[in-house]
């Protein structure tokens, strides 16, 4: 077994022997996945339990009769009674609600609803809706026309929009392709938040990492049997090894989570009573996750698409990990404890912090000169091109990234591996970025 | 005996300040060797450099006679005075984790840790996690990844810090063993009576140059001045004024019972004839020449040197 394997093994296996490891690990997708579930469940399960009693005072005397108790309001009728007589009725009422006799013929006085405490807005709207809907239906009557109603349902607008990328392909055919901007704006983010997170989550790993070894003087020890090279090499790569770990494990658990969530939210399971109305919400609403499972659907079978994004992902995010990881490993060397490492951070951190704003405009507009340079430079390039690759990149720009990352990688580690040697053995000074170029240029 | 390990012509540049300036030293096969010098004078450069941790600006190592490899590395075992473990590892995988470093197969070196735990009797230590070791528990553990793999060549870096004098026996005796099994030791410290009970040859820097070199014997004797201690019942006035003629006195002391003096002579005098000149006045109680101790020999020689580079130092300056 050759050193550096030795040196990657150590790291790997301290790593993920730690408790903390495995509850991160399983920890992490299971808050993810709660904050996507929770505020769903108490939406379904949290809203509408309270029923509240409003006595109404309908001075048109053509709207009580009209208006629909649910589960949430109870209309009781103020029995001829007005406004401060017609709060005593009922003593559990919640409010009065006063209708004006001139809301039928127009806009200017509007619905006064009296409560003893501040009412929720939920409730005024509800109100409001309720009772628009039915000065709306009786002014429309009043207007006269012969079958308004089906009139209305005609003029009522309800389409989906399905995009199609046009390409043309070898033969000089134009190929039509379903696409989705939503699927696009989906795998970009997630794909590019995952790579900025691991970079920065397991290159200060990297950074605690040598910080620690040279703290507690251990690297010394170590370094008269192993180069320093394969020493550098071997906390990144192993801890590399432990992030690739991680990041399998999300997936296979996200993934199991996501099916076992699906089943779990099926109407049948959840065994929620339903009204007409919120039937048909969620009619809508599986209408539309339909459309966008058709649309993933149609991105999993693209296999071209899916190579190129799984691809892609792979080789950025293994380029972005070793350059920052090697810079981190460079700072890590050069200082004493991890206080000093805030300010040589600073330098490795903000390129990385530039690269999650850009993502964010990026993903609205792939196509513009920030977008391009973003994903060819290779400090910013593995986030962008992330938030780019779905959307189509010209072979051109691809190319030119993944040979500048890879590149700028090589010469970082180099770079790293010059100032590790000199620097490890540097106590007592706090260094600065000058420094560590200096050091760099030793023979 | 053939030099297992060479210094030729060393020279290492820091920025701004040259830790080792033409040093040159030969270390024979079996010896125990001490590189002595005072705080910041190159020894831990030099035993960097001999370890391959660092590489010199001009000059070579020579390893059993070839230059340095890679390989050779293998056959040192290298003690540093900065010494620190992973303190979250557990005993056994770090001592089996430094041992396959080394250049030992898994199953070799479980062999002969288990057999090294047995023998200083820190086997259950095993399976403890380092952080939970004292200090002294530690520094065993040190010791023995160090000579784990059998190596020709051993080297410590100021092994006796930090130690307790119950400790430092224990390490003093390991050390005496392991030169008896036929290694070889070279010993950097800065004290200086450990040198004199161990070591049988030295090497003395002092700011970054070799200023002394040579088998302790050797040295101690011939560094010694014509000193002499005298220890007498009588008149100190007549002995003073006989011993005028050939010495100076440069100590006096009186003691309850006797006199002493301490006296270098001037002149080429046998010891036989001094006595003979002095036995008619005084009772001589004890008398003998004083042989230098490698402290004194340590400092004397610093301070001349010193004085030396000032000097030189300062005549180049006039010069410019």
């Amino acid at each position: 077994m050759s050193k550096l394997s030795i040196v990657i093994s150590r790291e790997f296996s301290e790593r993920t022997r730690k408790k903390s490891f495995w509850i991160m690990t399983f920890l992490t997708p299971i808050l993810m996945l709660a904050l996507i579930a929770v505020p769903s469940l108490i939406m379904i399960w949290g809203g509408g339990t309270e029923t509240r009693v409003v006595v109404v005072v309908d001075k048109t005397n053509v709207i009580f009769p009209q208006l629909k108790s649910d589960k949430s309001i109870v209309f009781c009728d103020s029995q001829g009674k007005d406004y401060p007589e017609a709060q005593n009725l009922y003593p559990e009422a919640y409010g009065v609600l006063v209708i004006p006799e001139s809301v039928i013929a127009s806009n200017s006085e509007g619905l006064r609803f009296y409560t003893k405490e501040s009412s929720t807005i939920d409730l005024e709207r509800n109100l409001q809706s309720s009772v628009e809907k039915i000065v709306e239906q009786i002014r429309m009557e009043q207007a006269g026309i012969a079958g308004l109603d089906s009139i209305m349902n005609k003029i009522k607008a309800d389409l989906k929009i399905n995009a199609f990328e046009v390409k043309e392909n070898d033969n000089g055919e134009t190929e039509e392709k379903e696409s989705s901007a939503f699927i696009s704006l989906a795998v970009s983010y997630i794909t590019a938040f995952i790579i900025y997170m691991f970079i920065l989550l397991y290159g200060s790993q990297v950074l605690q990492g040598i910080v620690d070894e040279k703290q507690n003087r251990i690297l010394e020890l170590v370094v008269s049997s192993v180069k320093p090279f394969d020493l550098m090499m071997g906390k990144i790569l192993g801890i590399a090894s432990v992030a690739f770990t991680q990041l399998v494990m999300w997936i296979v658990i996200f993934v199991l989570g996501c099916i076992s969530f699906g089943i779990a939210m099926t109407p049948e399971t959840l065994n929620v009573p339903m009204d007409q109305e919120t039937m048909q919400m969620a009619m809508s609403q599986a209408s539309d996750a339909d459309n966008i499972l058709g649309s993933l659907m149609s991105v999993l079978t693209d296999w071209s698409l899916l190579v190129r994004v799984i691809g892609t992902f792979v080789l950025m995010f293994v380029g972005g990990y070793l350059l920052y990881a090697s810079l981190f490993a460079a700072i890590g060397s050069a200082v004493d404890n991890i206080q000093d490492t805030q300010q040589l951070q600073l330098p490795v951190t903000v390129p990385l912090m530039i690269a999650l704003f850009m993502m964010m405009a990026v993903m609205q507009e792939p196509n513009s000169q920030m977008a391009v340079w973003g994903s060819i430079i290779p400090f910013t390039s593995p986030i962008v091109m992330m938030a780019r690759i779905s959307y189509g990149v010209p072979v051109w720009q691809w190319v030119a990234c993944v040979v500048a990352l890879y590149g700028t990688f090589a010469f970082t580690t180099w770079f790293a591996a010059r100032v590790y040697r000199v620097g490890i053995f540097m106590y007592g000074k706090k260094p600065s970025i000058k420094d560590l170029i200096r050091w760099a240029k030793y023979k | 005996m053939s030099d297992i390990i060479q210094a030729e012509h060393i020279i290492k540049d820091y920025t701004g300040h040259r830790a080792l300036d033409d040093v040159s030293v030969s270390i024979p096969e079996g010896s125990i060797y001490g590189l002595l010098g005072p705080n910041g004078a190159g020894k831990t450069t030099l035993i960097r450099i001999m370890n391959h941790i660092t590489v010199p600006d001009s000059g070579q190592i020579l390893f059993q006679g070839n230059r340095m490899t890679e390989d050779d590395v293998y056959k040192i075992g290298y003690l540093p005075e900065e010494r620190g473990l992973y303190k979250k590892m557990r005993v056994g995988d770090h001592a089996l984790y430094l041992a396959r470093l080394k250049g030992m197969t898994r199953s070799d070196a479980l062999v002969e840790l288990k057999r090294l735990f047995k023998k200083f009797d820190i086997l259950p230590w095993w399976n403890k996690k380092i952080e939970e070791l004292s200090k002294g528990m530690a520094q065993k553990i040190q010791f023995i990844v160090t000579i784990v793999h059998h190596p020709k060549l051993l080297i410590f870096d100021e092994p006796f810090s930090g130690f307790d004098p119950i400790n430092t026996n224990l390490l003093k005796s390991e050390i005496l063993s392991q030169a008896e099994n036929g290694a070889t030791i070279i010993f950097s410290t800065h004290n200086m009576s450990s040198v004199e009970e161990i070591c049988d040859h030295f090497t003395l820097i002092n700011k970054s140059r070799n200023i002394l070199s040579g088998t302790v014997d050797e040295v101690r004797a011939s560094y010694g001045r014509n000193d002499f201690s005298l220890t007498y019942n009588g008149d100190s006035a007549d002995l003073k004024e006989r011993l005028s003629e050939y010495a100076n006195v440069y100590e006096e002391k009186s003691l309850s019972a006797f006199d002493s003096i301490k006296f270098t002579t001037t002149c080429d005098v046998e010891r036989s004839e001094l006595i003979t000149k002095i036995n008619d006045i005084v009772k001589i109680e004890d008398f003998h020449r004083i042989i230098p101790s490698m402290n004194d020999i340590f400092i004397n020689a610093v301070q001349n040197n010193s004085a030396q580079t000032d000097i030189e130092n300062r005549g180049g300056e006039t010069n410019e």
